[in-house]
């Protein structure tokens, strides 16, 4: 790609992402960023051994408080940068495993997800920690030498201890973040075990230098801490979590509470591609050496996907926001689905008698109908909104 | 044709379909029977009792109002056999067109969409006729290849059919439009045949409809009718096409696809149309092609006119029900072949994530709602007591609050004389006239008759001389119902703003019974002690 491609891309994306900018402020914004502010000014009576978020959440929010000096419009702003930040991110992730097309698809599914998730949503925790699902799946690939029948190879390097000291170090900054995505670990370590087939000796090994890397971030943020006198630091570290298990009566909403995410903000056309994609992938498995590099993506975006909604279960908290965790490798996964689909279409069409292609005609007008396409015009409103009337009103 | 094969897909179907006989009064059938007992008891649909369904639909009724008297056991048992009779003919069809597995996975799917469709939205025209579309489907097959010359009675059958389809919901009509494009891509024939063809099914079209609309011979019947349509027309517009209204109809609708229609229906519709690319080549009247194609055609045709009617309720999209399970039939069959493939694969990597979807597939299908419903026959029979609170949920949605229904049905069947009448007053409830035994009088079947935005004045009076005939008055305090009012006031609030009807309530009446949901008003003098 061309620098010029790039820039047209960044600009299409952050066209698609620009109803964030002008989303109405939302009431846990404003808590967070005050929270958030109030402890990094030293007032640590506003600081609740129990509360939604965790220590270093709150921390993050009084940052871009202070940043935005807690104007909505700007901390919008900031939003704004971290969510295109990361649709950059994910289409160079994905642009190494799979295709460019694939990848600038990713990155226009990640930020219309994130346009869908809607003002009360995209300000969580959640969406704002995508970059970092992100950077623990390039590390975690990166380090993986695969030969050629599929295998991990034995022998790390140096380079490979770095790369998983620098995991545990994000996977502490993601736990201290929020507790709940300590599931991405099971995650990965499914991946490792039942996708890799890696032995326990080498599991050990390699989660060792992982939980170092983890106990480095941990002994330096606690070591923060103190220095800046905070009270209560150990109580805060964590936001206040239930001990998973199960409920009928929660897997009851939470099935009806999933299907809605789905369909609000997938709709058919994407979901159809959410499983094209796995089940492409579950079939060209049997060619595992054929094309390792993409199999190996799904597989750890399969992996993490199953383990973070194994943890809204588990947790029996289910939000909104919570399935942000998702976006990466759902995105990941629609976006090969997507790019299949059309190569299929395009078969099928150029062989195909007219009657056929008038079906599929009104198959394409039926998912395009159904995709979140119509949804995002809708909240395209929001700029023209604030710019002409100056009030969200109108929206109620 | 085994035998063991058609027992077996029988008994599956009795079983899956079997929660229906155990469900709930809903406002819609209320409706029908109230309308089908105006009939039966010599008076005028559209004079004597208003809604807003064309004439057939209440005639239609009136075989089962004289089997059941609104007994609403037996309306559910007659409903009940309608859908497994509907699911098991399906099933024997595809059995001897396709093959077995084809139809029982088809009547098996057809079982399960209806049976989750769940209260309030079962029992619709559309669910309960979807027989027709069978008999669409057997004779449009029938005659395909045939001379017209041969299969002029069936052509006219044909037509008669979609007719009588056509006159009971006005947008089903939109399956000619399906017929005609799949008879115009695959029929090798000349203009001359389609042009005689189409004539022969639009005779027998035509004269089915008009027998549909024959009650509107009667004059007063025709003017009220003409009445009701112009009420209609605010009820058909109250979903705009403006943006928000359009993305509320999005949402509804790909709620209903992913949701009830379900994540594995619509993966195996998938399966089912990559299967349909592939034969491509193969199309003969003889063979799976044919019925998979017709029945893309005819699933797309009718799924099309939900869409156009924008409402983006469920039991809308019920009726492709028929098209769409035979397309699942197909899907369901290559899914499983897909899955097993993967599963005799002994690498670990490929069986967890294939279990893992499997599972996932399950979870979100209709089974795992199927077994939710399964608890509505458990409790009506063994803890009949819980049976009422387990569809009451008002603030989920304000017309679900049966356990109050029950209540004041109770207090009035026991606090009445014979020969009293009652006056019902809701948007949307108009199932309590099936939880008490009195004569109703009731003309209007909702009060966005009389207290909707688009009101006529003589309906207006109507309703005023009802309220002084009425012995007792149930009015619901709870139900906002815009797409009935085109507003969000209750039925009480209405009233409470309607002084004339006020005074005539206050100096008549004394409310005498009340639960969150209900008031109960009886005319001014002493309630009796229970004696009935």
């Amino acid at each position: 790609m061309k620098a010029h491609h790039y820039i047209l891309f960044v600009i299409s994306i952050a066209f698609i992402l620009s109803p964030v900018i002008f989303f109405p402020p939302s009431e846990i914004q404003t808590k967070y960023m005050t929270e958030g502010i109030a402890i990094l000014q030293g007032n640590f009576q506003s600081l609740h051994n129990t509360s939604d978020l965790s220590l270093l959440s709150k921390i993050v929010y009084g940052g871009i408080g202070i940043i935005s000096n807690t104007n909505s419009f700007t901390a919008r702003i900031i939003e704004f940068f971290i969510h295109l930040l990361t649709a950059i991110a994910l289409f160079f992730l994905v642009k190494k495993y799979l295709t460019k097309s694939k990848a600038v698809l990713a990155s226009i599914i990640y930020v219309l997800s994130i346009v869908l998730l809607n003002y009360k949503f995209s300000f969580q925790i959640e969406p704002l920690s995508n970059i970092l699902i992100i950077a623990l799946i390039a590390l975690h690939l990166k380090r993986d030498n695969i030969n050629s029948e599929g295998h991990i190879n034995t022998n790390y390097s140096l380079g490979n201890y770095l790369s998983l000291l620098l995991e545990g170090l994000i996977i502490g900054l993601i736990l201290f973040l929020k507790f709940n995505f300590v599931f991405l670990i099971i995650g990965i370590l499914a991946y490792d075990i039942l996708f890799l087939n890696i032995n326990w000796q080498k599991i050990i090994k390699k989660y060792g230098t992982i939980l170092a890397g983890f106990i480095i971030f941990a002994a330096l943020y606690l070591f923060i801490l103190k220095i800046e006198r905070f009270p209560n630091a150990i109580a805060s570290l964590f936001q206040s979590i239930t001990i998973p298990h199960i409920s009928f009566t929660f897997i009851r909403d939470f099935l009806k509470d999933f299907a809605k995410f789905l369909a609000y903000i997938y709709s058919v056309l994407f979901i159809i591609a959410l499983f094209y994609s796995i089940l492409n992938w579950l079939k060209n498995l049997e060619n595992y050496s054929k094309d390792i590099k993409s199999m190996r993506l799904f597989g750890i975006s399969f992996y993490l996907a199953i383990a973070i909604i194994l943890s809204f279960v588990l947790y029996q908290d289910f939000q909104f926001n919570h399935i942000a965790s998702l976006f990466i490798p759902f995105c990941i996964l629609i976006s090969d689905g997507l790019v299949e689909i059309y190569h299929k279409f395009i078969n099928v069409w150029g062989i195909s008698k007219f009657s056929y292609k008038f079906v599929l005609v009104m198959f394409v007008c039926f998912l395009l109908l159904f995709s979140p396409l119509h949804f995002w015009i809708y909240y395209m409103q929001y700029p023209f909104i604030y710019l002409i009337f100056h009030n969200y009103a109108v929206l109620i | 044709m085994n035998t063991k094969k058609i027992i077996l897909l029988t008994l599956l179907v009795l079983f899956i379909l079997f929660p229906i006989s155990t469900f709930i009064p809903t406002s819609d059938l209320a409706i029908f029977l109230q309308g089908a007992r105006t009939i039966v008891n010599g008076g005028k649909i559209y004079v004597d009792f208003i809604d807003i369904k064309p004439p057939i639909a209440y005639y239609s009724m009136v075989p089962i109002y004289l089997i059941s008297n609104i007994d609403n056991h037996i309306v559910r048992l007659i409903e009940y056999f309608i859908h497994c009779l509907t699911a098991i003919g399906l099933g024997l069809y595809l059995y001897k067109k396709v093959n077995y597995k084809v139809g029982l996975f088809s009547a098996l799917a057809y079982s399960l969409l209806v049976v989750t469709l769940n209260t309030p939205e079962s029992f619709q025209l559309e669910l309960i006729f979807n027989f027709l579309i069978i008999l669409i489907l057997i004779i449009h097959t029938n005659i395909f290849n045939k001379e017209i010359k041969k299969s002029f009675g069936l052509i006219l059958l044909e037509g008669a059919i979609i007719g009588l389809y056509f006159s009971l919901k006005y947008t089903t009509g939109l399956i000619l439009l399906g017929l005609l494009l799949f008879d115009i891509f695959y029929k090798k024939k000349k203009f001359s045949y389609f042009l005689k063809y189409y004539l022969i099914l639009a005779l027998g079209f035509i004269t089915s409809a008009l027998l549909c609309l024959l009650p509107l011979i009667d004059n007063q019947t025709f003017n009220g009718y003409k009445d009701m349509l112009e009420f209609l027309r605010y009820y058909v517009n109250f979903v705009g096409t403006d943006i928000p209204s359009i993305n509320v109809f999005l949402k509804y609708s790909s709620l209903y696809f992913v949701d009830k229609f379900s994540i594995a229906f619509i993966i195996a519709t998938v399966f089912a149309i990559i299967l349909w690319l592939k034969g491509r080549e193969q199309f003969s009247t003889n063979n799976k092609q044919f019925i998979l194609t017709l029945s893309i055609f005819l699933a797309s045709a009718l799924i099309l006119s939900a869409i156009i009617e924008r409402k983006g309720f469920a039991y809308h999209y019920s009726r492709s029900y028929i098209p769409l399970s035979i397309i699942l039939g197909f899907g369901i069959n290559e899914m499983v072949v897909y899955f097993k493939n993967r599963l005799k694969q002994k690498h670990l990597n490929i069986t967890i994530p294939t279990i893992i979807i499997i599972l996932f597939l399950f979870v979100f299908s209709p089974i795992s709602r199927f077994f939710a419903v399964l608890r509505i026959p458990i409790v009506y029979y063994f803890n009949n007591e819980r049976y009422y609170d387990l569809f009451h949920e008002p603030q989920n949605n304000p017309i679900l609050n049966y356990r109050d229904k029950k209540k004041v049905g109770d207090f009035i069947n026991t606090h009445s004389y014979p020969g009293e009448t009652v006056l019902t007053m809701n948007a949307g409830s108009y199932d309590i006239i099936q939880f008490q035994k009195l004569k109703v009088i009731d003309k209007f079947s909702h009060s966005g008759f009389y207290y909707g935005s688009h009101i006529k004045d003589k309906w207006r009076n109507d309703y005023l001389n009802q309220l002084k005939q009425a012995d007792w008055i149930i009015i619901q305090v709870n139900d906002f119902n815009f797409s009935a009012n085109a507003h969000f006031r209750t039925t009480y609030e209405s009233l409470q703003s309607d002084s004339v009807a006020m005074e005539i309530i206050n100096s008549r009446f004394d409310k005498v019974f009340e639960t969150e949901t209900i008031y109960v008003y009886h005319k001014k003098q002493e309630i009796n002690n229970p004696t009935h």
